[in-house]
């Protein structure tokens, strides 16, 4: 009876021991303080002189261990507990504590009566090592079974000891990952504002001048300077920060800079838009003004039109990871994007400027060429009008007209007058009268004067007439001469004598022409046969 | 080969040529007539064909016509119209020998001379020639024109 109750005042005692010690190791999450607690627990629970308890990793390394009243444990001694331990042969993948067996035990160098094994989730063990109990008592089960409660207590308890440890250094290794990608997002958010900026900014210079201190703030520098020159036209950009006084380059010094960057990079080459990190960067130092540069880069935006970007010393005095390194790459690898479209927009700027002005020019001549246009409408009406004119009159050259032959005849009789009165031998234009003195007789009458009173028939015709036929008898004295008949045959003939004389047709009076010559020779009887006297003609020479 | 005469009849030069002689004959045969009116008048009487009242007129005025056309020929003004006027003269000449030659009247030509030029078939022939000649310069001649060198030509209108 007495011993029952000994038996149940040691099981409460086990329970109790076991309760406080899930109370104390409630909330502990050190490895240390739970294998201390562990050991006491264990310790005290079944009377033990000494023990110890330890932690190993994955690799059987010991992390944590804790002894108590055992002065001949050592480090080295455990290493070597465990790694017997460890050995397959004793020790099997188990999930639950378990006990060394003796003949194991009894191998190791101390001399531990009871070694408890813990199997941890992550891989890692425990081991629980006790000293003979007090006063030379043997362990029983019940107090095997405190230990197995205890140590179910300890691995649980470990276990979230070491998952919480575990999650802690996730935490931290996330805290570090989020601090890097904060510093990725400033970077990425430097590059946005940078885009942001340089999009309304399409002139290099305030791009320049918007780009530099961005760069410098993200990336932590006090100092920079960006410098570009295009070759093409001699111009030079230059944009500094931090930088006392503000330096100035002439073109042959940047020139001379950029060349020294050309041969400061890996390959000596350089391709458009691809910025190059320059990797000596001494032979700059005597090129750049106001301070060192500990980055530089140089970028080709076009043809002709190089540029550097030169960094000083970063404020914090931290070496930049490769990721930052890429991240700056980008940044000037974009800034160098930017001063390309900001010189394609200058060019196009100067390009639709010139368009403009070509489009000025364009109008004002397309303005001259309409008033040219209209000047040479009228000019043409004019041309039209004076062809006309000119046909008009050429032709009127070309035709006959009735004022010609006026003019030409008019002319013609207005000079013969002229000359006609002017000549001696001019002769009068109208019929002249019948001469004073003169009879006009038939032939009957005529016949009679020829032959009562002795009278002389003249044929007062031209010659030819006179040749063709005549009347018969009559002498042949023609108008033309006269003077010379006259002279060879009339000349003796007596004035009183009776002249006959005919002779006149269509176109003549020869009659009264010779009749007036006669009567101008003092003839005083002279008559004129008028009538037609053709029937009494005879044949001439007769 | 009627081609190639086609071409040298067209040609202005031959027509200048023409004109040439033609006023050059009619100057020459106006100037005895102009001088010797009388003489000139027998012959136009002798042709029996103008009224006795018009010869004088005629004996004064033709022989001016012949020297202002002739002139006017040669000088190249208002040429038509004076091979016009030349033509008609040597129309009515050519018809007043064709009458006498018919009724054979014995009379001269008074063509140059007054005297000593009878009227004959050969100058009917040599006043047929003259005729052709006359209409000739009328229809082809465009050389030379004394009225047109002071105006602008239509073709210089094309090509100032």
């Amino acid at each position: 009876m007495k011993t029952m109750a000994g038996d149940m005042d040691r099981k409460q005692y086990h329970l109790a021991l076991i309760r406080e010690t899930a109370a104390e190791l409630h909330g502990v999450r050190h490895p240390k303080v739970i294998l201390e607690s562990f050991l006491m627990s264990a310790q005290g629970g079944i009377g033990a002189l000494g023990g110890f308890a330890v932690l190993t990793d994955r690799t059987k390394d010991i992390t944590d261990l804790i002894v108590r009243g055992e002065d001949k444990v050592s480090h080295d001694n455990i290493r070597i507990l465990v790694k017997a331990a460890c050995d397959p042969d004793l020790s099997q993948a188990k999930q639950f504590p378990f006990f060394l067996s003796q003949t194991k035990i009894r191998q190791l160098p101390q001399g531990f009566t009871l070694i408890l094994a813990c199997p941890m989730e992550d891989g890692r063990l425990a081991f629980l090592g006790l000293a003979p109990a007090m006063h030379g008592r043997d362990y029983d089960d019940e107090d095997c079974q405190l230990l197995i409660s205890l140590s179910t207590l300890f691995q649980i308890s470990l276990n979230a000891a070491l998952f919480s440890t575990r999650v802690e250094l996730l935490n931290a290794e996330l805290e570090k990952q989020n601090t890097d990608l904060d510093r990725q997002v400033f970077y990425l958010n430097g590059l946005r504002e940078l885009s942001m900026e340089a999009g309304e900014s399409v002139d290099v210079e305030k791009f320049l001048s918007a780009f530099l201190p961005t760069l410098l703030g993200r990336f932590s520098r006090s100092r920079g300077m960006v410098v570009l020159h295009d070759r093409t036209t001699k111009d030079v950009w230059l944009k500094s920060m931090g930088i006392e006084p503000e330096p100035s380059m002439t073109p042959q010094i940047v020139n001379r800079l950029l060349f020294l960057c050309l041969a400061g990079i890996q390959d000596k080459h350089i391709k458009p838009l691809q910025p190059e990190p320059v990797l000596q960067i001494e032979p700059l130092f005597d090129l750049v003004p106001g301070f060192t540069p500990q980055n530089v880069f140089l970028f080709l935006v076009k043809d002709g039109m190089y540029g550097a970007i030169l960094l000083g010393p970063p404020l914090e005095d931290r070496r930049f990871s490769d990721q930052e390194k890429e991240l700056l790459s980008a940044f000037v690898a974009q800034s160098v994007l930017h001063l390309k479209n900001a010189d394609s927009f200058a060019a196009i700027v100067a390009l639709n400027k010139h368009l403009a002005d070509r489009n000025q020019a364009l109008q004002e001549t397309i303005d001259e060429l309409t008033r040219a246009e209209h000047r040479i409408t009228v000019l043409e009406i004019a041309a039209r009008r004076i062809a006309q004119m000119v046909n008009r009159n050429a032709e009127k050259l070309m035709q006959i007209r009735p004022l010609d032959f006026i003019l030409l005849i008019g002319i013609s009789i207005v000079l013969g007058t002229v000359f006609n009165l002017q000549n001696p031998r001019g002769i009068s234009f109208f019929p002249l009268p019948k001469p004073d003195g003169v009879k006009f007789i038939t032939a009957l009458e005529a016949d009679k004067i020829l032959s009562e009173k002795n009278a002389l028939l003249i044929d007062a015709r031209p010659r030819e007439f006179y040749e063709l036929g005549h009347m018969k008898g009559a002498v042949n004295v023609p108008p033309a001469l006269f003077d010379a008949v006259y002279t060879a045959n009339f000349n003796t003939e007596d004035p009183e004598r009776p002249l006959v004389i005919y002779g006149r047709n269509f176109s003549r009076l020869f009659d009264e022409t010779v009749a007036r010559k006669f009567l101008y020779r003092d003839h005083e009887q002279v008559y004129i046969l008028t009538g037609d006297i053709h029937d009494l003609f005879i044949p001439g020479g007769q | 080969m009627s081609g190639r005469f086609s071409t040298w009849i067209r040609h202005p030069f031959s027509a200048l040529m023409v004109r040439f002689y033609i006023g050059g004959l009619f100057i020459y045969a106006s100037l005895n007539k102009i001088n010797f009116p009388a003489e000139f008048s027998d012959n136009i009487a002798s042709y029996l064909l103008v009224p006795h009242f018009l010869v004088n007129p005629m004996a004064v005025f033709l022989p001016w016509i012949e020297l202002v056309s002739g002139v006017c020929l040669v000088a190249g003004i208002r040429v038509r119209a004076s091979a016009a006027v030349i033509s008609t003269l040597l129309g009515t000449f050519t018809i007043a020998l064709t009458v006498v030659l018919l009724k054979k009247t014995p009379i001269d030509c008074g063509c140059f001379q007054n005297v000593g030029d009878p009227v004959s078939r050969i100058t009917l022939f040599r006043d047929l020639l003259w005729l052709a000649m006359g209409v000739y310069v009328f229809r082809y001649d465009s050389l030379i024109h004394l009225d047109r060198l002071f105006m602008i030509r239509p073709e210089d209108l094309d090509n100032p």
